[in-house]
């Protein structure tokens, strides 16, 4: 189905704004930058609706919000991390967002070492454990947002999902 | 991750190589993933997104214009009746007596400045004669607030040199002028 008239695109819109924004997030951990990239995505695919040739608009949207993405991160390439003051200890602090359950501290340092290992992820299997794993999307969904093979998706989630739990294990016996 | 889904990356991650321990743990790594919190999109972030690009966009309009205003006067202070920004100089100089009534005094000096400059360089005897009279007006002003005639020597000097270099009608309106508000030493 085209996306060329406003209703469909409002309804796209209303579907997807939350999943987008929250690959955005995981991928920059700034909630302010992933309202704004967000928004981008939207506009951008507003711009280019003639170019959806039916399909699924997920994966459509998704390969919108990567390419900005990319675009982003090539932008601030050129800043190193220890130009920022303060950037070192935000990303060893407790992330917004990762709020534990409940006070447990074993459960809560594992919440945080969670989050410092998807961090560490290089920015392709960081996309595949955030859309496989926190968006729930099958290995298909992602392989076609990816443009990948699905296998190729079960092996990026195996090699992230080892990395995790070697960073994670390293960290616990520091 | 409900079980079918856990069940389904199992099988994933066996057929990726994993071995049947590696599976567990893995299995257990990813469900724990699956309940990491995440911030959503506020309510209203269209119109907020919106509203502060607006908001944006009307503080540098602001900005610029508050900018652009000051060099405008800044600039306007250099011009002479006549002058494109004149306007905005005398507008300025309302303002100025408007806020410090004290400023009467340094208005009159500069319409006797304004005076002598049109006159020596020859301008439009219509536009000197109505500067004069802009003179005349604030120096009644300014004589009925204070009594500091050194701001009349002042002017004085200046409608002399203005004098100097009028002719006819109108170097007689500034001999008038002269005698008219002639600085009192007595009281100076």
């Amino acid at each position: 189905m085209k996306l060329d008239t406003r209703g469909e695109f409002a309804k796209a819109y209303r579907r997807y704004a939350q999943p987008i924004y929250r690959f955005m997030y995981w991928q920059t951990r700034d909630p302010v930058l992933s309202e704004d990239l967000t928004s981008a995505v939207f506009e951008r695919s507003w711009r280019a609706r003639a170019s959806f040739n039916g399909g699924s608009r997920q994966a459509w949207l998704y390969r919108i919000a990567r390419n900005l993405l990319t675009d982003h991160w090539r932008k601030k390439k050129e800043l190193l991390l220890d130009d920022i003051p303060g950037l070192a200890d935000q990303l060893t602090a407790q992330p917004m967002g990762y709020e534990a359950h409940s006070y447990d501290f074993d459960n809560e340092q594992r919440v945080r070492q969670l989050g410092t290992a998807l961090d560490r992820l290089p920015s392709n299997l960081k996309a595949v454990v955030v859309l496989r794993f926190i968006e729930e999307l099958s290995a298909r969904e992602v392989a076609e947002i990816l443009e990948t093979t699905e296998g190729n998706v079960r092996v990026l989630q195996l090699r992230a999902l080892r990395k995790m739990r070697g960073w994670m294990e390293d960290e616990s016996t520091r | 991750m409900n079980r079918r889904a856990k069940t389904t990356m199992e099988r994933e991650l066996r057929a990726a190589g994993a071995s049947s321990d590696d599976v567990q743990e893995l299995s257990r790594l990813a469900t724990s993933l699956a309940r990491l919190k995440t911030p959503g999109l506020a309510p209203g972030f269209g119109w907020r997104r919106r509203l502060r690009s607006r908001l944006w966009l009307a503080g540098s309009g602001v900005v610029s214009g508050l900018v652009v205003g000051v060099l405008l006067v800044a600039v306007a202070q250099t011009s002479y009746p006549g002058g494109l920004l004149y306007p905005l100089k005398r507008a300025s100089e309302t303002v100025a007596v408007a806020v410090h009534p004290d400023y009467r005094g340094a208005q009159m000096m500069r319409r006797a400045e304004e005076v002598r400059q049109l006159a020596t360089s020859h301008r439009d005897p219509a536009l000197v004669a109505a500067t004069l009279q802009d003179y005349r007006t604030e120096a009644v002003a300014y004589q009925s607030q204070t009594q500091n005639y050194a701001a009349f020597k002042y002017c004085q000097a200046y409608l002399q040199q203005a004098e100097g270099a009028a002719s006819g009608s109108e170097r007689q309106e500034i001999s008038n002028t002269l005698a008219t508000f002639r600085p009192d030493e007595g009281k100076g």
